[in-house]
């Protein structure tokens, strides 16, 4: 099988579709990617069993919907987008089963939002806020923030996603990306005409 | 008017998360892999918060599982192996024992013989061709000729594609000849589908839970696939943007 290419195996699997043919190329998908699928999972979980559990989960997602995988894709990305998913669906639920979960307050803070009712004040001020973002937070600020607040993601799992070793980890730099914006808030709203914070991006 | 206020959560959840630019998985790998050779997506992932952590989230899963690993990624590595079998279901012996015919082929001189039969019946077969075509002119019409052997193509989504100004109520795409059942996805843009239906009609209505989640200045992909009644695939759309336009009046 070692001659084969990831995606020249699964072309092989999608042939033999429905028989035993096809298990022996299943495998050495496995074998091969095996140790990558459980090593982000345990990126994520920072728990040996659930991240055996959840790469378990993912292998059999992707060997159910195999027959689905397009060629001239790239079998690695749809293996990602598949682990992605399936772990980022796994955090969100855990998230809701975990009353307890706010690790940071979700503060009503001044961000001169307090007009900002309608939808087209609500996107303008999206967009002032990324031209900050751009133009405050370094590079790991940024993927800190994205992970946490987009992906949901819990700060132990954001800190060894990224190879955070300081004490804090990802704490850390969501305290220092929050006073940079709120600064460079401020910074813009004092050269701005204060009638409606937000429109004038 | 508290309920209306953006909170701080749903503010960095839109700054931080996927724009109407942001490219697709497949697009931002390969710009990983190739580089400079798409320099429009390129020049967006240098500013965009969200397709930096993608592409740092894609590159972190190629990386796994190579190189040096900690004691508990080896521990669930070494889990996972060991349930190998619930992933994969043994072989049935049966099935993968060499069938009989492949065993008569493989034996050195019956492949020959085998062979040389081969080239004979295909010789005869020429004749065969041109004797009956000969004597007689072929029919015209399409009874003679079987069903149109027809390859996956391509065929447009005609609504909703770019940008809307309403929330669709419904998906139309081209009808497919041959085409017996579509599946429809609706994903957003990091590939997570929202929902899935199957109709065998050339277009379908949205539910209202499904509306509810096109949002304003949020890009959304459709992917319409068209199956003919074996289930063989003979049309795709391939992915295809549509964005609710903000509204002025902020509804």
């Amino acid at each position: 099988m070692e001659q084969f290419t990831d995606e020249e195996l699964v072309e092989r699997c999608q042939a033999a579709e429905g028989s035993a043919a096809r298990e022996p190329f299943l495998d050495a998908l496995f074998q091969r990617h095996s140790a990558r699928v459980a090593s982000w999972c345990y990126h994520i979980t920072g728990d040996v069993n659930s991240a055996a559990d959840l790469a378990q989960e993912i292998f059999v997602k992707a060997f159910m919907g195999i027959h689905g995988f397009r060629r001239g894709s790239k079998f690695t990305t749809w293996l990602y987008s598949i682990s992605r998913n399936h772990c980022l669906d796994e955090l969100r639920s855990r998230k809701r089963r975990m009353e307890e979960y706010s690790e940071l307050p979700d503060d009503i803070q001044d961000w001169g939002l307090e007009s900002a009712d309608s939808a087209i004040e609500r996107y303008e001020s999206g967009e002032l806020m990324k031209k900050l973002i751009r133009e405050s937070l370094d590079e790991t600020e940024t993927k800190v923030m994205t992970l946490h607040y987009v992906h949901e993601m819990p700060l132990d799992s954001v800190s060894r996603m990224l190879g955070l070793t300081n004490d804090s980890g990802a704490k850390a730099y969501i305290v220092s990306a929050r006073r940079k914006l709120k600064r460079a808030h401020e910074l813009w709203k004092s050269h701005h005409k204060p009638t409606k914070a937000g429109t004038q991006c | 008017m508290l309920n209306n206020r953006a909170t701080e959560s749903e503010l960095f959840q839109n700054a931080f998360g996927p724009g109407v630019d942001c490219p697709t998985l497949e697009e931002l790998e390969s710009l990983a892999s190739r580089g400079n050779s798409q320099p429009h997506f390129a020049e967006h992932v240098k500013s965009c918060a969200y397709c930096q952590t993608e592409l740092h989230l894609l590159k972190s899963f190629e990386a796994a599982g190579s190189g040096e690993m900690s004691r508990e990624e080896i521990k669930a590595a070494a889990l996972l192996q060991k349930r190998s079998h619930e992933i994969l279901p043994p072989q049935d012996s049966d099935e993968a024992r060499e069938p009989w015919w492949k065993a008569w082929f493989s034996m050195r001189g019956m492949a020959q013989a085998s062979f040389a039969l081969a080239v004979l019946l295909a010789v005869a077969g020429v004749g065969l061709y041109y004797r009956t075509t000969i004597q007689s002119p072929s029919l015209n019409g399409s009874s003679q000729a079987g069903p149109e052997v027809l390859r996956s193509a391509a065929f447009a989504v005609i609504s909703p594609s770019g940008d809307v100004n309403q929330t669709p109520s419904e998906v139309r795409w081209e009808k497919v000849p041959n085409a017996a059942n579509y599946q429809v996805h609706l994903l957003e843009v990091d590939r997570n589908e929202l929902w899935k239906a199957e109709t065998k009609e050339d277009h379908i209505v949205l539910p209202p839970a499904v509306r509810s989640r096109i949002v304003p200045a949020k890009t959304l992909l459709l992917e319409i696939d068209a199956y003919d009644s074996s289930g063989s695939k003979v049309g795709e759309t391939g992915l295809v943007r549509f964005r609710l336009l903000q509204n002025r009046d902020g509804h």
